[in-house]
C-alpha cells in the first residue's frame, strides 16, 4: 500500500511510530502539510520521498491507494470527500466529522465508492476490549442488563492555568472558539465506543449533562474563551433494554487516563480497566457466581487499526472500525449536547 | 434511656442487640400486632412489657423513647403518636413513604424539641465518616466529580437464597407488596452515601428506572414483578459538580457493594464498601501528580444506635436526622417523576 501522510502534526509522528513504520508492504510514499516547517521535519525524520502543501497538489500527482487523514478535526471533511472522489481508500483520525451530518456524507460517499474507509479509535488496539466483547457475545454472562463506564483524567486539575507556559500547549482543547468540543469531543467518543464495543450493544437512548468549571478569573486566557466543558455524564438505555451511565471528566484527581467499563449480565459479571498502567479484565461467571469469585482473564494481542486498514486495502475487504460506526457515535456525541441544553432524555 | 421497641420481625433483633449494649440504655418494652412474635422477641432479649399497640404502650407511658421498625408505611402514624407522646423517635429508614410525610414528621419533632434520627446503616462505616472529613476539610479542594454505586447480585446469585421461591425476595420485586424497587431499598442508602460523603447537595436529577422481565407473564404466584430492578441517576450539585448515582440488583460479583470515588481540584477520594470489608484511597497532596493512590485506616465511628443514645443523653439531635431523611425522600419521590417524565428536574 502507498499511503500519503496527510497532516504532519503530532498524532502523524505517532501513527508512523505506532503503526505504519512497522507493517511490511505499507509505503510512505508522500506527505501533505500548510505548514512547510513541519513537513520538512516530518518528510526526514520519517524519510517521506514527496511533500506537498495541499491535498490537491498531491491528488494532482496521485501516485498513492491510500490517505490518512491526520488533519485537524474540522478539515477531516472536505480533505476525505476530496480523497474519495479520487478514488483513494482513507483512514481518518477520531471524531469522523464535527458532525452527524458530515459523517453520514463521507460514510455515504466511502461506501457507493467501494473505498476502504476506517476511522482511528485507538482504544480498539486494546486486546482485553475485544476479549470482553467475545465473552458477551459468547453468552457467557447472559443477557446485558446494567452497564457503567468512565473515563477519567486529572490534566485539568494538575495544571496551574494562569501560567502561560504551563498552560500554553493545552488550551486549545478547553476553547470552543478553537475548535475544541470538549470533554465531550476528545474523549467521550473513545468511551463511548469502549462501552458499546465491549458491551456488544447501541445505545438507543439518552441524557446527557455538560459542565465547565473555572480555571481562571474571567474564565479567559488572551484570545482563548475557557468554555469548552470538562465533564459530562451521561444516563443511557441500550439496544437489549440495558441501563447504564457513561461518564468522564479531566477534574479526576489520581486518574492519569484511566477507562473502566462495568457490564453485568443475568449470568455473570465483566470488568475492564485500561489505562497507561495497562489493562485488566476479569470475570465472574458459571461456577463464581455463587461465591462471588473474580478470575482474571487474558487476552491475546489485536491487530491494530494501522494493520487491519493495511490489511483491508491489500484484501479489499472493509476492516472495522468503519465510518459508518463513526458517523453512529457522532450522531450520539451531537444529541449529547441536545440534551445537556434541553434537559430531556433523546432517543437515537 | 429507656427504649420501647416498635415491631418486632427481624431488623428489631438488630436493634435490639445494638442497643442493649450501650450503657445506661434499658429496652423497657415491646410493641407488635403479633403476639407470638412478640413474646418470643421479648423472651429473646430479655424485655420485661409487651404491648399489642403503640397507644396502649403510650397509655402505659414508662419510656423515653422509641426504636421504629415497623413495616415502611406504618413509619408515619406511629412516629408522630411517639412525638405527640412526647418520646423521642429513632426510625428504620426510609423515614416515610413520600416527602410530605417525612416532612410532616421532621416539622413535629423539631417543633417538639425531642430527638428525631433515622438508621441510615451505612453512616456506621467508619470509611466513610473519614471520607468526607477528608472532602470537607478542603484536601481535595472543591468537588468536581462524583460517581456512586449500590450493587447487588441477588437476582442471578443464590448467596442470599433464591428469589423465586421465598417471599422474604418476592415481595421486594412486587409493588403491591410495598415494595418501591430498587429506588426504595437501597437508592436511599447510596444517595446518603454520595451526598454525605462528598459534603453536598443534589441539586438537580434525572433518572432512569428499569424492570426486567423475569419470569412468565411477569409473575410468580400473587407476586407481580413489577418494582424495578436497576436505576441509574445523573445528577449536578449545589457547587456545580457533576455525578453519577446508580444501582441494580443484577450486579455478579458484587453481594452487597457501596462505592463512591469523589475528585475534587487537589486530589481524589475512594470508598468501597463490601460484605467482606471496607477500604478507603485517597490521592492527596503531592501523590496528585503522581496519579498514587494509598489506602488509610480508619478509627471506628459511633454507630447510629450509639449516637441515638448519647443525643438522648444529651438533648442535642445527632446526624442522620429526620430532616436530612425527609431531604432524601424528596429526591427520590423527585428521581421517580424524573423517569415519568424522562428529564431532568430540580430537587426544591
Amino acid at each position: 500500500m502507498r499511503l500519503l501522510i496527510l497532516g504532519t502534526g503530532t498524532m502523524a509522528g505517532l501513527q508512523v511510530q505506532r503503526g505504519w513504520g512497522q507493517i511490511d508492504g505499507v509505503e510512505l510514499v508522500g506527505a501533505v502539510d500548510v505548514d512547510l516547517n513541519n513537513l520538512q521535519a516530518f518528510c526526514s525524520k520519517y524519510g517521506v520521498g514527496r511533500s506537498f502543501a495541499s491535498l490537491d497538489a498531491a491528488l494532482a500527482w496521485g501516485e498513492f491507494d491510500a490517505v490518512s487523514n491526520v488533519t485537524p478535526d474540522a478539515l477531516h471533511h472536505p480533505t476525505t470527500l476530496a480523497a474519495l472522489a479520487a478514488g483513494k481508500h482513507v483512514f481518518c483520525e477520531k471524531p469522523l466529522a464535527t458532525d452527524y451530518a458530515h459523517a453520514m456524507e463521507m460514510t455515504e460517499a466511502a461506501e457507493k465508492a467501494g473505498l476502504i474507509n476506517m476511522v482511528n479509535l485507538t482504544y480498539r488496539n486494546v486486546a482485553e476490549l475485544h476479549k470482553a466483547r467475545e465473552i458477551v457475545r459468547s453468552g457467557q454472562i447472559g443477557e446485558v442488563k446494567h452497564i457503567e463506564a468512565s473515563y477519567l483524567q486529572h490534566w485539568v486539575s494538575l495544571r496551574d492555568w494562569s501560567d502561560p507556559g504551563i498552560a500554553g500547549p493545552w488550551l486549545w482543547r478547553l476553547s470552543r472558539d478553537h475548535g475544541s468540543n470538549g470533554t465531550l469531543g476528545d474523549i467521550g467518543i473513545h468511551i463511548l465506543d469502549f462501552t458499546t464495543y465491549g458491551a456488544d450493544v447501541e445505545l438507543t437512548a439518552m441524557n446527557c449533562r455538560l459542565q465547565t468549571f473555572s480555571k481562571v478569573p474571567g474564565d479567559r486566557l488572551g484570545d482563548y474563551v475557557l468554555d469548552a466543558n470538562d465533564s459530562f455524564i451521561i444516563s443511557a438505555e441500550f439496544s437489549n433494554g440495558a441501563i447504564g451511565v457513561i461518564h468522564s471528566s479531566r477534574w479526576a484527581s489520581g486518574h492519569a487516563n484511566d477507562q473502566r467499563l462495568r457490564v453485568y449480565g443475568d449470568k455473570g459479571g465483566l470488568e475492564l480497566s485500561h489505562g497507561h498502567w495497562g489493562s485488566l479484565l476479569r470475570i465472574c461467571a458459571g461456577g463464581d457466581v455463587q461465591s462471588s469469585t473474580w478470575r482474571e482473564v487474558t487476552a491475546e494481542p489485536v491487530p491494530t487499526n494501522y494493520q487491519r486498514f493495511a490489511d483491508a486495502v491489500h484484501s479489499g475487504i472493509q476492516g472495522e472500525p468503519d465510518f459508518r460506526h463513526a458517523a453512529a457515535l457522532q450522531q450520539v456525541l451531537d444529541l449529547a449536547l441536545v440534551a445537556d441544553l434541553d434537559r430531556h432524555e433523546h432517543r437515537v | 434511656m429507656r427504649l420501647l421497641i416498635l415491631g418486632t420481625g427481624g431488623m428489631a433483633n438488630q436493634h435490639a442487640r445494638q442497643f442493649a449494649a450501650i450503657d445506661g440504655v434499658e429496652l423497657v418494652a415491646g410493641v407488635d400486632v403479633d403476639p407470638m412474635r412478640l413474646e418470643e422477641f421479648n423472651q429473646r432479649h430479655g424485655i420485661p412489657n409487651a404491648f399489642g399497640s403503640i397507644d396502649a404502650a403510650i397509655a402505659w407511658g414508662e419510656f423515653d423513647a422509641v426504636a421504629n421498625v415497623t413495616p415502611d408505611s406504618i413509619h408515619h402514624p406511629t412516629t408522630m403518636a411517639a412525638l405527640r407522646a412526647g418520646k423521642h423517635v429513632f426510625c428504620e429508614k426510609p423515614l416515610a413513604t413520600d416527602y410530605a410525610k417525612a416532612l410532616e414528621m421532621t416539622e413535629m419533632a423539631e417543633a417538639a424539641g425531642l430527638v428525631n434520627m433515622v438508621n441510615l446503616t451505612y453512616r456506621n462505616v467508619a470509611q466513610l465518616q473519614r471520607a468526607r472529613e477528608i472532602v470537607t476539610s478542603g484536601e481535595i479542594g472543591a468537588v468536581k466529580h462524583v460517581e456512586a454505586s449500590y450493587l447487588q447480585s441477588w437476582l442471578v446469585s443464590k448467596a442470599w437464597g433464591d428469589w423465586r421461591t421465598e417471599s422474604q425476595w418476592l415481595w421486594r420485586l412486587s409493588k403491591k407488596h410495598g415494595s418501591n424497587g430498587t429506588l426504595g431499598d437501597i437508592g436511599i442508602h447510596i444517595l446518603d452515601f454520595a451526598s454525605y460523603g462528598s459534603g453536598l447537595e443534589i441539586d438537580h436529577v434525572f433518572t432512569r428506572l428499569k424492570t426486567f422481565d423475569k419470569a412468565e407473564g411477569n409473575r410468580i404466584g400473587e407476586y407481580e414483578l413489577d418494582a424495578s430492578d436497576s436505576f441509574t441517576m445523573a445528577v449536578d450539585f449545589d457547587n456545580g459538580a457533576l455525578g453519577v448515582i446508580h444501582a441494580t440488583r443484577w450486579a455478579t460479583g458484587h453481594v452487597n457493594e457501596l462505592r463512591l470515588r469523589v475528585y475534587g481540584g487537589k486530589g481524589g477520594v475512594e470508598v468501597e464498601h463490601r460484605h467482606d470489608g471496607s477500604h478507603l484511597l485517597v490521592c492527596l497532596g503531592a501523590d496528585a501528580e503522581t496519579g498514587t493512590w494509598r489506602e488509610l485506616p480508619v478509627v471506628p465511628t459511633p454507630t447510629n444506635y450509639q449516637r441515638f443514645a448519647d443525643a438522648v443523653q444529651s438533648g442535642a439531635n445527632l446526624e442522620p436526622s429526620f430532616r436530612h431523611a425527609a431531604n432524601l425522600q424528596r429526591v427520590l419521590d423527585i428521581a421517580a417523576v424524573a423517569d415519568r417524565e424522562r428529564r431532568e428536574l430540580p430537587t426544591q
